[in-house]
């Protein structure tokens, strides 16, 4: 991670930090190819509802439950599309 | 929704799950509350950016006269404060409601 | 055996896998209708950590293609039971893929982060000293991301921009050897005051895919 005299911060290489860590995962698990979209939604223990849409609404959520430290990061793009994001 | 009422259900073809199991939401009355707040104070948040967007370009435009701009910074003001106090109470931050709408937010302009 | 997915690439790309992928098993290649994709043996974690560090990993292999040409990554984690629902998913997108592969072979892109600060709460402000106050952290966010993209004009092959409150988000579409190049003028940049800069990158070039080649 390299910092000049301004407030820019490069953040390029191996992630080495909590909010390196963020931009990774949030690429990795928000962005990328869904082969399929199939998300099930329960109630009470009681599958209900299934969905063929690629959304993984508490990826990030989950992800950060691994980060005991780390602050939410600025919100990222739902999928709405089948296809690459 | 059940199985009777036509909707097509099928198992995943999957025999590994991924993060969250299976690509499962668990609802719980907590989880469902906070959910719903996000979602609609997400998109409030979203008109609220939308229309500070315009009230700026109004103002920059000369149309309006001094009462006018008070009037909407301060119509603005209080939205923004609002929106805050409910996230707040509903343990959403700011950031969380800031949607990316990628492409789309390009259309909204 | 369940597999992890990492990505798909054009089949006739100069690109040689890692030896090993996440979990330490073997990454293998799966080709079909002038693609190909990568795959490892994947075993489900229930540790936290382990999770985040496999996570680590697929990235640290995603990185490693990136380096050698375009790739579309999958979401991590895509596990797939066997390879045939991958190759069925392969043919049917074909097209696409090739297409949009193939026009972004030597190119990566870069991101950059502007964000203001939130003001201070000042105790009296009026509604237009509000408002005013506003369109001077717009304007702000346009010009550092106009003032960037003209350092960087040279090496930008597409420029896409995220607008939302208080934060602005860059994508830019480089050539993968720009890289070195766009970090040194990225570096000489002065961002003072209430303004923050965050360069990440390179990533594969996913903003720039097109849906319908």
């Amino acid at each position: 991670m390299a910092e000049s005299a301004s407030n820019l911060v490069i953040a390029s290489g191996e992630p080495n930090d909590d909010l390196s860590l963020l931009d990774v995962l949030d690429h990795i698990l928000n962005k990328g190819v869904v082969i399929r979209g199939k998300l099930i939604i329960s109630l009470a223990g009681v599958d209900l509802i299934y969905l063929g849409l690629d959304v993984l609404l508490t990826s990030v959520e989950t992800a950060l439950q691994h980060l005991p430290d780390a602050t939410a990061p600025a919100p990222l793009r739902p999928s709405a599309k089948a296809e690459i994001e | 929704m059940d199985k009777s009422s036509g909707l097509h259900v099928e198992s995943p073809k999957l025999s590994e799950a991924p993060v969250q199991d299976a690509g499962r939401i668990d609802c719980t009355p907590e989880t469902i509350e906070q959910g719903l707040a996000k979602l609609v104070l997400s998109l409030i948040e979203l008109l609220r950016q939308l229309l500070e967007r315009q009230a700026i370009r109004r103002m920059e435009g000369g149309s309006l006269s001094e009462a006018q701009v008070e009037e909407m910074g301060k119509a603005l003001m209080t939205l923004e404060a609002k929106i805050r106090e409910l996230a707040d109470h509903f343990g959403l931050t700011p950031a969380e409601l800031n949607l990316d709408l990628g492409p789309l937010g390009n259309l909204l302009e | 055996m369940p597999l992890l997915a990492y990505c798909i690439a054009e089949a006739g790309a100069k690109i040689e896998a890692p030896s090993c992928g996440v979990q330490g098993k073997r990454i293998e290649t799966i080709s079909e209708s002038g693609l190909i994709s990568f795959v490892s043996e994947y075993h489900r974690q229930a540790d936290r950590d382990q999770i985040r560090s496999t996570a680590l990993e697929f990235n640290r292999v995603l990185d490693d293609l990136l380096r050698q040409a375009a790739i579309a990554p999958f979401r991590f984690p895509t596990v797939i039971a066997d390879q045939s629902e991958l190759r069925q998913f392969l043919r049917q997108h074909a097209r696409e893929y090739l297409e949009n592969l193939h026009r972004l072979r030597d190119a990566v892109q870069m991101e950059i982060n502007l964000t203001v600060d939130e003001p201070c709460e000042t105790a009296q402000v009026s509604g237009a000293g509000y408002l005013r106050a506003r369109q001077t952290r717009h304007r702000r966010l346009a010009d550092a991301a106009g003032t960037i993209r003209k350092v960087l004009a040279p090496s930008v092959r597409d420029w896409h921009e995220h607008v939302s409150s208080g934060r602005t988000r860059c994508y830019v579409l480089i050539s993968r050897d720009a890289i070195q190049t766009v970090l040194e003028q990225l570096q000489g940049l002065k961002i003072t005051g209430d303004l923050h800069a965050r360069v990440t990158g390179p990533w594969p070039a996913t903003e720039f895919w097109t849906q319908n080649p």
